[in-house]
């Protein structure tokens, strides 16, 4: 892979900072990524190679790539981070996958850190990051240089995703809806759209290996402007299983001179919830849902898993009814099927929920999720083999060579057709 | 309330509590150990800060917790609540009390940090608890120094050697991410300290040790510090040292220089990737860091074997290489008997390095010293399986042969071990609660 003509454009009111990212060993078109910003923000944009460098090392790392060569100089903390960060990567998902090497035209030589350090961080509106900009206010006193001065909304990772066609419009209302949180917290909204995403256009590399690097790459684009920049941590450190971004891979995101710090992760879920709940401007602009785009209507749909969680928390603590952005008053248990709980942090934020419901009252939905959690607790057993019936089924495939699995199907298949 | 709230919580990290802790819980006393009296004091040629740690579960006597240092670096030593708290809250947890309260302000981005420390370890090892830190004057974040200055461990071990040489090899001198400080520990061995305090053999030949760095130091351009501290002694033992406290135990001596420095780098242990379990891990170790003070692991990329090479291509650091942590001989350094120096010659002679090396008793391996060489962990088994090809391509069949010999009599070995089922559960409690007797009976038996 070749990532070559950086440049600095213009485009419309907003100013670019772009790069063509040519495929080396796999057929595909030559794209041009970019980052962009509004005009009181647009001289702090930089040429920076780290940003397009981030933004492309993940799909070229999947696609086979040999090598990134690139216009400029790297970091060599960054390149030894991105090593690391590959090397887990394939750890995690049993690749044989190699990391392409990194060929910086200038060299790698350490980029100076900003004279004057600043903070910023991403704010999606979520519960995650709206708690990690609250304990942050509620830990630093405004002139710390921990303190965030800077908030980044994103336009092309969730609104704006390959595929969802032009969201500007509703990206617009979800950035007027931040609006009184960050002139709460004393900080600046930036409006950043990228269009990294089109690197990996079927988005199976996104979740799993790519938005937090995706992320980092961002703040890279800015690193004239900040010189740390937050990430939340979308899971509980207590629940972590392997996910884009984690507390182990973004530290490794760090150039000399822009940190990038994975943040909050000591927080369970229902601390975060209870932090933007108590925070008057957050709990009336809380955004969670990647479904419910609709322009002029709720930020929220109510109805997918996302919301249905949050509420649930939001309901745990007894702050739905004046949880603005949910559409929904009344949980009933018939609305509990959307959830699925399917890993190890899911099923911590719903034994809290448990508790907490139960202590309110609400029964009905405390069994509800009692059942889901059951569910995914039987089948993590059955496919960890643990247990006495994972017993047996190791002694049936080492010693009998399956019959007995074999054989159990046929009488659920039997039985299925009888019934 | 309090007691209501602490059941709670040692219930979630699954632990039943013994009658007679609930009986203190319910009459509301609170368990916690506390840190008080944190001081500086003058010390021939430097100066030491020092903490009086009161333990109130345990059976401990009061213990005073120090780090204490020579030269010009004394004056930036510091008696900063954030250090003591690192060095004891590890402790605490491994003695079972709930709280550790301390004196004055701590951070509140250690504070969060310990929370994930905790988050992790328990993850790890289920019957560990989080211990709550209480400070009395509050939370208050510190703030960095300016110009930023960074530090890194040294042991003169292959990991720190490869830390303070890819750091001069990547940074120029004046970059605010290169190298000016390098922390020389005397009290983080076993052997250092005995029931009585230092042991004098230990001290004299850490200063031997000082003075051989020297060269190095003056090469490298690093502000060698040594320091001197009881950190590892307020641990319970080395097994909860190894496994959960080095890392926090490293972290607490950075601090006492948080006036010096704002980045402290821990050399990794040459596993790449995601490694086990251990006291000093990537993904704790930075939770240890405050606002004022970054702690780091560094070096994550690089294996064992290609850190040992890095050390290899540097003559200065291979004339003082030192992997061993018995008591030093006096012409070759290490050992070259113990697990560690089998280990690291025999990656040396893989590199074709052994031979220039002065501070090994032996300048070649052979085979039979392979077969004897323990691997005991696949940690091991990774490092010397790093050599194979080595060993093939400088024309040494036979010690790459040995080698992969050695390597699977291990992995036998392991599968003979059972880890699941009736048989490993019995073994399990057998090496748990009746000290192996079970199977060695039947060892014998067969």
């Amino acid at each position: 892979m070749r990532i070559t003509n950086l440049a600095r454009e213009q485009h419309g009111e907003r100013a670019r900072v772009a790069a063509d990212v040519v495929w080396e060993t796999i057929d595909r078109p030559t794209s041009r990524i970019h980052f962009e910003t509004i005009e009181p923000f647009a001289p702090d944009l930089a040429l920076d190679p780290h940003a397009f460098l981030l933004a492309a090392i993940v799909p070229a790392f999947r696609a086979g790539e040999a090598r990134i060569a690139i216009d400029g100089a790297v970091c060599p903390r960054l390149r030894n981070g991105l090593e690391t960060v590959m090397q887990v990567l394939a750890q995690w998902y049993d690749s044989v996958r190699t990391l392409p090497k990194i060929e910086p035209r200038d060299g790698f030589r350490p980029p100076m850190p900003c004279p004057r350090p600043r903070t910023g961080m991403f704010l999606s509106g979520g519960v995650d990051s709206l708690a990690m900009l609250r304990c942050n206010r509620l830990d630093y006193p405004m002139d710390h240089p921990g303190s965030v001065r800077d908030c980044f909304f994103v336009y092309g990772f969730d609104i704006g995703m390959p595929g969802a066609g032009d969201q500007t419009s509703f990206f617009e209302q979800a950035r007027r809806s931040l609006l009184p949180i960050v002139q709460d917290a004393g900080a600046d909204l930036i409006p950043v759209h990228t269009n990294l995403r089109i690197l990996d256009p079927e988005g199976s590399a996104w979740p799993d290996e790519w938005f937090g690097i995706a992320t980092a790459s961002v703040a890279h684009a800015f690193s004239g402007r900040i010189s740390s920049a937050l990430i939340a941590a979308s899971l509980d450190i207590k629940g972590l299983v392997p996910v884009g971004s984690h507390p182990f891979l973004d530290q490794y995101f760090s150039s000399a001179g822009l940190q990038i710090i994975h943040d909050g992760a000591h927080m369970s879920r229902l601390q975060k919830i209870r932090l933007v709940a108590d925070w008057a401007p957050a709990l009336k602009s809380v955004r969670v849902c990647w479904a419910g785009v609709k322009v002029g209507g709720p930020l929220n749909c109510g109805q997918c898993r996302k919301c249905m969680r949050t509420m649930l928390g939001f309901l745990a603590i007894g702050k739905l009814d004046q949880a603005e952005t949910f559409p929904v008053r009344q949980i009933t248990p018939t609305m509990l099927h959307v959830i699925h709980i399917d890993n190890a942090h899911l099923l911590g934020f719903s034994n809290q929920l448990i508790e907490n419901l139960r202590a309110i009252g609400r029964q009905d939905l405390a069994d509800g999720l009692a059942k889901l959690n059951d569910a995914y607790v039987r089948r993590s057993r059955w496919e960890k083999d643990l247990g006495w019936r994972g017993a047996l089924r190791r002694f049936d495939k080492k010693y009998l060579g399956g019959c007995l699995i074999r054989a159990s199907r046929v009488v659920d298949r039997l039985a299925g057709r009888s019934a | 309330m309090i007691a209501r709230s602490v059941h709670l919580s040692n219930r979630k990290c699954g632990i039943k509590l013994q009658r007679s802790e609930r009986r203190e819980i319910s009459s509301g006393k609170e368990l916690e150990m506390r840190i008080v009296d944190l001081r500086k004091v003058a010390r021939p040629g430097g100066a030491r800060v020092a903490a009086t740690v009161i333990w109130e579960e345990c059976d401990r006597p009061t213990q005073e917790v120090y780090v204490e240092c020579r030269g010009p670096a004394a004056e930036d030593l510091a008696p900063n609540p954030d250090a003591f708290l690192l060095a004891c809250v590890m402790p605490a947890m491994e003695y079972r009390e709930r709280r550790v309260q301390i004196e004055g302000t701590i951070c509140p981005e250690l504070r969060n940090g310990l929370g994930g420390a905790f988050g992790v370890i328990c993850d790890w090892f289920p019957e560990k608890w989080i211990v709550q830190t209480v400070a009395s004057g509050g939370v208050r974040p510190t703030v960095p120094r300016t110009p930023s200055r960074v530090a890194s461990f040294m042991s003169a071990g292959i990991d720190a050697l490869a830390t303070l040489r890819c750091n001069r090899l990547d940074y120029p001198l004046d970059h605010p991410a290169s190298i000016q400080d390098c922390f020389f520990l005397f009290g983080f061995n076993t052997y250092d300290f005995s029931a009585s305090g230092p042991v004098a053999e230990r001290l004299d030949d850490f200063e031997r040790r000082v003075a051989r760095m020297e060269n190095l130091a003056r090469e490298a351009r690093i502000n060698l510090i040594p320091v001197y501290t009881n950190v590892r002694f307020i641990a319970k033992d080395f097994d909860s040292w190894n496994r959960r406290g080095m890392g926090a135990g490293l972290a607490s001596v950075a601090h006492a220089f948080s006036a010096r420095i704002s980045r402290a780098l821990i050399g990794s242990s040459g596993l790449q990737g995601v490694s086990p379990p251990s006291g000093t891990h990537p993904l704790v170790d930075p939770n240890y860091s405050s606002a004022g003070l970054e702690i780091r692991q560094d070096g994550l990329w690089l294996s064992r074997l290609e850190k040992t090479a890095i050390v290899g291509d540097w003559d200065a650091a291979l004339a003082i290489v030192q992997c061993c942590q018995q008591h030093e001989l006096h012409d070759t350094i290490n050992c070259g008997r113990c697990n560690k120096c089998f280990r690291t010659m025999i990656q040396l002679a893989a590199l074709g390095k052994l031979e220039k090396t002065h501070t090994f008793p032996s300048r070649a391996v052979t085979p039979e010293m392979i077969h004897q060489a323990e691997v005991s962990k696949k940690i091991d088994a990774t490092y010397l399986e790093q050599t194979v090809e080595l060993f093939m391509s400088v024309n040494r069949p036979d010690l790459a042969q040995a080698v992969r010999d050695r390597v699977a009599r291990y992995r036998e070995r392991e599968k003979q071990v059972p880890r699941r089922g009736w048989w490993g559960a019995v073994k399990q409690c057998d090496s748990r609660w009746t000290g192996g007797i079970l199977t060695r009976l039947v060892r014998r038996l067969r």
